[in-house]
């Protein structure tokens, strides 16, 4: 072809309009699903069918929770529908801060470091167009499980508020910019500080996004001041109480201006409820358009700095240097160096332990906040025992959230290093012993810390501290060892983040069964808590109750902690690379 | 040294290796070519237990492969053809942990590892971590770890893609003293001139079904008409092609 003809031929190429752009990218999206679910077995049918009851049953069990709790509200004379609605805000603040941290660590991983870059960017297509295809896929990759959980929550609101289904549609209607905003938000900080830092330093730079965001959560969780709900005596007066209620979480966030619709919705208030829509969509529409015309600037250099890999350092020099693990042989030891080193040099893992830290300290700054009385009639000896049984399950919630991000992720991480380990000398056993020592620990010192922290606060008894420590240790190893067996089970070889691993079938299931668990610890642990609060009151110790409880809890993890390590060493020793 | 016995696997309704028998006897280097899908990388991850055969076996130096695993994996190197190792390690760090995995004692990991970073030309990089690493830099350091271990049976898939000329000679000419040493080399490949050079028995395989086996002369003889490894290779795969869609044709017609 000559010059003329190539010209003719670019120009009459046409460019590739974004709303296509976005089409042909879920083309691809849709075609794959639809691809896998119609090459399913039958044994991956089954499963796949199971995965959808087992979540709709949860979905289920979360809004007869909500239904409960929330009715239980509404019924307090007075003040009932003003903390109903308090509690709306606070869901959608709370929605609101989890989509913008989950855009933030998400987007790295989608808009900077993603596989499938190499291909879009060599497509003829401008660059804003990627970036902004990958805005809209980070978008609903880090708001999909919150709006899911959302759901049961807001259908709760509305029977227990008899609203009709203006409310849901509203809902509805409303999501989309609501979580659009939130997610952008998240890309503009992870936008930002990828354009002020070289990638290579990206490590550096996510340890100080999580200090930022560890203390962002502390500081907005301070802000709520939720047990102010609980202890309506720390107000002076009623007045001032139900004036706190009434004030708006944070005037100016999106989450404030999509809870006040939906109550808008319920009262009827139609000016509020087109103001505020009108911020949201204006919102969404002016950040849009704002990170589109930045993006031009930013997006592609960054991008080609991610290219660029730390090949800066030129040392010719190099050493040998042994530093055993003194307690492992030669291949654990092995195994071990280099999953230690791999922890520290991802700094997208380890920088989230910094967060840990930080909800850590809130958590136990909560319970040192905690009113000392509730009543007359309560003793505070009753409020610090039945809070410290409380605590066992909240701790227990903390460790398996932790697990799902540190511990069942361990052999997806492996994908494509896999070969390494089956085409060496190493059993089945010693690589599932290795991805133990690796992760659990870490789990059970947080449980062993915590533990000890919160019933040291709470002021209990030598033989309830012990109690409960106990069984906080009992608990965080089967947590542990349950999300590693998972974790081998229900790999997810093909993400290229954790929180996809997370989102994945095995870990929603994971979750579930982690939820199955300390719910059944905590019923089981029922009665030895009563008969303890009672010993504290002068009653004597009832021991064959307390043999029984611990026969049930001993088998509930015996198969808690066996059934994953079996099934686990299992699934790792049929594993095909 | 390496004995397969009817080895077959199945991904599905798809027999991906169809039947396959091969002894290769100690010292041998072994040269296994086909065109694209027709089974090659399915036998080598059989051969180093990365998969599980449909039916038949696969024994290393008399230990079956998926009976006596780890006896097998401490006497064999893999090179995969898509070498991904751990990017955040640097290249003396993975050197050092696969010692620590084979259990190589660490003086002798002292003595070998710098001569195995000179051999191969490292010594620039090796502070570095992986992920700055090329293809061909990444193959160098696998063949490093490989050797490092001493092992008696090589697996190779495609072990020259990503090597410039200079390392490619310096692999070939290590191949050849390795299978002097008496080590067995089973190495995949697309490139037929580092077949016809450097192997002694080549086996051809199409559709996963070894359609040629022999010294390049024993081919030539027994293919009429042919001078070259390319003219047995394109009329060997050509006429199994022919033949597959034939039998394709053939078997719609009967439904």
């Amino acid at each position: 072809m000559d010059r003329p003809d190539i010209d003719r031929y670019v120009q009459e190429f046409p460019p590739s309009p974004f709303r296509s752009m976005i089409a042909t990218f879920y083309k691809i999206k849709f075609f794959s699903f639809k691809n896998k679910i119609s090459h399913l077995s039958f044994a991956g049918e089954i499963k796949f069918s199971l995965g959808i009851i087992i979540g709709a049953l949860f979905l289920w069990a979360l809004y007869i929770g909500f239904y409960r709790v929330l009715l239980y509200i509404q019924n307090l004379e007075m003040i009932g529908s003003i903390v109903l609605l308090k509690f709306l805000r606070i869901a959608f603040f709370t929605t609101f801060a989890m989509v913008v941290f989950s855009s933030i660590i998400t987007s790295f991983s989608t808009i900077y470091f993603s596989e499938d870059l190499n291909f879009l960017i060599t497509c003829p297509v401008n660059y804003v167009k990627v970036f902004l295809v990958k805005t809209v896929e980070t978008a609903i990759q880090s708001s999909w499980m919150m709006l899911v959980t959302l759901i049961p929550f807001l259908v709760a609101f509305a029977n227990v508020k008899s609203a009709n289904i203006w409310f849901l549609f509203g809902f509805v209607v409303l999501a989309v910019p609501f979580f659009f905003i939130s997610a952008v938000i998240g890309i503009f900080i992870s936008s930002l500080i990828m354009s002020l830092f070289p990638s290579s330093r990206t490590r550096d730079v996510v340890l100080i996004l999580a200090i930022l965001i560890g203390s962002m959560a502390y500081v907005a969780f301070r802000f709520i001041e939720p047990e102010k709900l609980a202890n309506p005596d720390t107000f002076i007066d009623a007045m001032e109480y139900i004036a706190y209620l009434n004030a708006p979480t944070f005037k100016f966030l999106p989450s404030n201006w999509f809870s006040e619709v939906l109550n808008s919705l319920l009262t009827g208030k139609i000016s509020a409820i087109v103001l505020n829509s009108a911020y949201l969509f204006g919102c969404a529409c002016l950040l849009f358009v704002l990170i589109a015309f930045l993006s031009r600037y930013f997006y592609y250099n960054s991008w080609v700095e991610v290219q660029t890999t730390s090949s800066s350092s030129k040392n010719k020099g190099y050493s040998i240097k042994f530093n055993k693990l003194i307690f492992f042989n030669s291949r654990l030891h092995g195994l071990l160096s280099k999953d230690i080193r791999n922890f520290i040099r991802n700094a997208q893992q380890w920088s989230q332990l910094l967060l840990v830290m930080a909800l850590v300290i809130v958590y136990l700054f909560s319970l040192y906040k905690l009113p000392a009385k509730f009543g007359p009639q309560i003793t505070v000896s009753f409020v610090r025992n039945f809070i410290a049984f409380l605590n066992m399950g909240a701790i227990g919630f903390i460790l398996a959230a932790l697990a799902l991000r540190f511990v069942f992720p361990q052999i997806s991480l492996e994908k494509n290093t896999l070969w390494i380990l089956f085409s060496s000398p190493l059993s089945v056993k010693e690589i599932f012993v290795e991805k133990f020592l690796i992760s659990c620990p870490i789990i059970i010192l947080l449980g062993i810390l915590l533990g000890v922290a919160s019933n040291l606060l709470l002021g209990v008894s030598t033989l309830v501290f012990w109690f409960y420590l106990m069984n906080i240790i009992i608990l965080s190893i089967g947590i542990g060892i349950m999300a590693l067996g998972m974790g081998i089970m229900y790999p997810k070889f093909d993400a290229e983040n954790i929180p996809q691993v997370e989102m994945s079938s095995g870990g929603i299931f994971y979750t579930i069964c982690a939820i199955f668990y300390i719910g059944l610890t905590l019923a089981i642990l029922a009665r030895p808590a009563q008969i303890l609060i009672r010993h504290e009151l002068g009653a004597a110790i009832d021991w064959s109750h307390l043999m029984f409880n611990g026969i049930e809890l001993f088998l509930v993890n015996l198969i808690a902690i066996f059934l994953p390590v079996w099934y686990g060493m299992k699934s790792l020793k049929n594993q095909e690379v | 040294m390496i004995r397969i016995v009817n080895l077959t696997k199945c991904f599905g309704k798809h027999k991906a290796l169809d039947n396959l028998n091969l002894e290769i006897p100690a010292g041998e280097i072994f040269a296994f070519i086909g065109p694209n899908g027709a089974g090659k990388t399915t036998t080598v991850k059989l051969l180093s237990g990365l998969l599980k055969p449909t039916s038949g076996s696969v024994s290393i130096c008399g230990y079956d492969v998926q009976k006596e695993h780890i006896k097998v994996k401490k006497i064999i190197g893999l090179l995969p053809d898509r070498p991904f190792i751990y990017s955040k390690l640097t290249g003396i760090e993975f050197l050092q942990i696969i010692g620590d995995i084979y259990g190589i004692p660490g003086n002798e990991q002292k003595s070998r590892i710098p001569e195995l970073i000179t051999m191969f030309g490292m010594d620039e990089f090796i502070n570095e971590l992986i992920e700055s690493y090329s293809h061909g830099m990444r193959q160098r350091l696998i063949l490093a770890s490989i050797l490092l271990r001493q092992p008696k049976v090589l697996i190779l898939d495609e072990p020259l893609v990503g090597l410039d000329p200079k390392m490619a000679r310096l692999v070939k000419d290590m191949f050849i003293e390795l299978s002097n040493r008496g080590i067995t080399i089973f190495m995949c490949t697309h490139i037929l001139e580092l077949a016809e050079k450097l192997s002694h028995r080549i086996g051809i395989i199409d559709n996963g079904r070894l359609i040629a086996l022999g010294s390049k002369e024993e081919l030539i003889e027994k293919l009429k008409g042919t001078a070259s490894l390319e003219d047995i290779y394109l009329k060997l795969t050509n006429a199994s092609q022919m033949g597959t869609e034939e039998t394709n044709t053939n078997g719609d017609g009967g439904n």
